[in-house]
């Protein structure tokens, strides 16, 4: 089997990071967070380093296992538990993100088309990815990382005239209790979905004494990203009107007019979203994969994989369901409330290794 | 072959949503919005392709169509049931808010074209306060220009760039300033002359129109948004009129480089006006001899002093309306916020000292060096 890199595998990280902040995370925390969001960004991501550092120290124990088999062969039945507890976190991230990533489609690209249509076709793309392994997630991520880094670049070269610091002013528009409160929700944005990291074995990774310094260095290039769209936001729009949006990295993209010449990139632009999301959502996709291979003990390629494209299909088709058919928009705005399960059980995981004193080997 | 089959099916599938030819479109570049006995009517002006068609010709035609409902949307529908086209607000550049609608509110046009991601926020928003924006959307079948609103854009950008009475506002520039805290919002005022016996018109935009708590207080003077668009750099060459000697004696003010701000010393508020752009003199109707400096020195302050008048009267303005255009109190909320608690309800221009500084440079004669009825240069 193939090894992947730590460069490669940086890629998927950088995705993880930031892919839930364009459809929800944004959104949500300039809406309160008004002149303070970056202030806000700021202390998010030092609270992050948490969850990120007891997915390194759980990381470095999964030599040969991955993190269901970890759990599964050191906890017995407290280890199905634990995997039952992830399983629950990163189901819920991922009915969240696909409704977030068909509505964005379907709002401000594909007006006018069925839901459940742009579902089966994103969603069978991601499968191919997911059925054919690590290793193609990781290496089309590699590719999809470089025009993602590109057009990032570009837009934000050309926004840089429409920049007006005023508007990033007053730095603390709020109480700082707001401030502490909005911080505690950005893990939950950043950090969380980097847990999918634990479904691959560290052998599985070339050079994986170095793995924990990738991620340190994913999450420094991550941040820097996201406070960029941030700061970019702000600066160009002014809160009043940035809050208004629900997608504003979108209409940020709107704002790009070089000489009257280049404009209207917008929907260019936007494939940075899918771009940036591909690898994060097959990452989840692929945990949930080795969830039920590990669970349901299969051998058989071929079940795996209908496994992989049912889960891959009706995780969509029910949010699609759920958010159409009730009212659980509270659901996105609680988002956070609700995913930090993931950072309860990455807590006790850490607990069990302590007390049963599981070493790196 | 696998990899074909997937890429065909690919191409099938992904070719493009709710696809439609241009000829079925309505490619509407202004949209006027009036509020007409409890009806909302938009008008909206579009390109009429099928007659350029016809007739060979590489002119611009234009078609109104007009529809009318109890809100935005409904009305914009109602233009689609009687036309055979759909209309299409995503080459929008133009929105002209008529009399009606400025008395109900101008804040209820707001939400639609700010929700709908097919219309651009980023056209220029005018309003009228005498006509509905329908008499002038309509087209003008003596003018030379068959397109009002490629017209009425390059009037608000020559009024801006060479009068200084105006501003270009942008929907989303609009919207945000009307959201910001401590500033009123202006918007250029569309006016139009009639002719009583031809079909005739003309579109003049001189004025700006000024808000307040979301209510339109009136108009606002050409000399008080001279200041403004000087404080804020906005104009290109603008020219000022003076008496000299029993002359009129014109000069041209370029290159503004102003500034303005606000700082609180001594727990008071100190508003500084750095007014700073060079002059150039282009019409000089008497014998008046330049070449000596004491002439030229008068000339000079004879221009500071009418600025420093301008910037009176922009101040009395202010503290009369009890409005702050520049957005003064939100400059003083950005960097003071503590201090703006104790004084956004009151009026800036009033609590604060005024620190005024005037600085016109005189020293460009064009090309003459001599005037015409004799006198030196």
């Amino acid at each position: 089997m193939n090894k992947i890199s730590n460069t490669e595998l940086f890629t998927v990280m950088i995705s993880l990071f930031t892919f839930l902040f364009p459809m929800i995370g944004t959104f949500t925390i300039l809406k309160e967070g008004n002149t303070s969001s970056l202030s806000v960004l700021i202390l998010g991501f030092i609270f992050s380093i948490i969850p990120v550092l007891l997915i390194m120290f759980i990381g470095k124990r999964c030599k040969n296992k991955n993190i269901f088999q970890f759990n599964r062969d050191n906890f017995g039945l407290f280890g199905y538990i634990l995997n039952f507890l992830y399983f629950i976190g990163i189901i819920f991230i991922y009915i969240v993100i696909a409704w977030t990533t068909l509505n964005f489609t379907i709002n401000q690209l594909l007006i006018r088309n069925s839901y459940y249509t742009i579902a089966f076709i994103y969603s069978t793309i991601l499968v191919i990815a997911v059925c054919k392994g690590k290793e193609i997630i990781c290496r089309t991520s590699l590719i999809l990382y470089i025009i993602f880094f590109l057009s990032v670049v570009i837009s934000f070269s050309l926004l840089i005239p429409k920049i007006n610091l005023e508007n990033v002013l007053p730095i603390i528009s709020i109480k700082p209790q707001k401030i502490f409160n909005l911080a505690l929700l950005i893990p939950g944005y950043f950090a969380y979905p980097l847990v999918t990291l634990l479904c691959i074995k560290r052998n599985d990774i070339r050079n994986n004494n170095k793995t924990n310094k990738t991620i340190a260095l994913a999450f420094i290039i991550s941040s820097f990203i996201v406070f960029m769209f941030y700061f970019f936001i702000i600066s160009t729009y002014g809160i009043e009107l940035a809050s208004l949006y629900v997608f504003p990295e979108y209409n940020l993209f709107k704002e790009i007019d070089v000489l009257d010449f280049i404009q209207r990139v917008e929907n260019i632009m936007a494939s940075t979203f899918f771009i940036s999301a591909f690898s994060g959502v097959c990452m989840i996709i692929y945990f949930l994969k080795l969830y039920f291979k590990d669970l349901f003990k299969m051998k058989n390629k071929v079940k795996i994989n209908a496994t992989t494209f049912v889960i891959a299909i009706i995780v969509p088709f029910l949010s699609i369901y759920l958010f159409s058919n009730y009212n659980l928009q509270f659901l996105m705005e609680k988002y956070s409330i609700f995913s930090s399960i993931i950072l309860i059980t990455l807590i006790i995981n850490f607990i069990f290794i302590k007390i049963k004193r599981v070493n790196k080997n | 072959m696998k990899k074909i089959i997937f890429l065909v099916t690919l191409i099938i599938l992904m070719s493009g949503c709710s696809y439609k030819e241009i000829n079925e479109l309505a490619i509407a570049n202004s949209i006027g919005i009036d509020y007409i006995d409890d009806k909302y009517v938009i008008s909206a002006q579009v390109m009429d392709l099928t007659k350029s068609q016809k007739d060979n010709s590489t002119e611009e035609n234009t078609i109104l169509y007009i529809g009318s409902g109890d809100s935005i949307p409904d009305a914009i529908r109602d233009i689609t049931l009687k036309y055979p086209n759909t209309l299409y607000l995503g080459h929008l550049e133009l929105m002209i808010v008529g009399k009606g609608m400025l008395e109900e509110g101008i804040d209820k046009t707001f939400d639609y074209f700010m929700r709908s991601p097919e219309a651009r926020n980023d056209s220029l928003l005018i309003v009228s306060d005498e006509f509905d924006a329908k008499e002038i959307l309509n087209p003008n079948k003596e003018s030379k220009e068959s397109f009002p609103t490629k017209d009425i854009i390059t009037t608000i950008e020559n009024s801006m760039e060479r009068n200084g009475s105006i501003e270009k506002v942008t929907f989303e520039d609009f919207v945000s300033n009307y959201l910001k805290k401590g500033m009123d919002p202006i918007l250029p005022i569309i006016e139009l002359s009639k002719s009583p016996t031809k079909d005739y018109k003309n579109n003049t935009i001189k004025k700006m129109a000024l808000f307040r708590d979301k209510k339109y207080l009136g108009s606002i003077d050409s000399d008080v948004m001279i200041v403004y668009n000087t404080l804020k750099n906005n104009y290109s060459d603008i020219i000022i009129v003076e008496n000299y000697k029993n002359s009129k004696v014109s000069s041209v003010l370029i290159n503004p480089s102003s500034s303005y701000d606000i700082k609180i010393k001594d727990n008071k508020p100190v508003i500084t006006f750095n007014i700073k752009v060079e002059s150039q003199l282009i019409d000089v109707y008497e014998k008046i001899d330049l070449t000596k400096d004491k002439n030229i020195r008068e000339l000079n302050n004879l221009l500071n002093n009418k600025m420093k008048k301008y910037v009176n009267d922009f101040v009395d303005f202010s503290i009369e309306n009890n409005v702050d255009i520049l957005g003064i109190k939100n400059k003083m909320y950005k960097h003071y916020k503590k201090e703006y608690d104790n004084y956004k309800n009151k009026n800036i221009y009033k609590e604060a000292k005024l620190d005024i500084n005037v600085d016109i440079k005189l020293f460009r004669y064009g090309n003459a060096n001599r005037n015409s009825t004799g006198g030196n240069l």
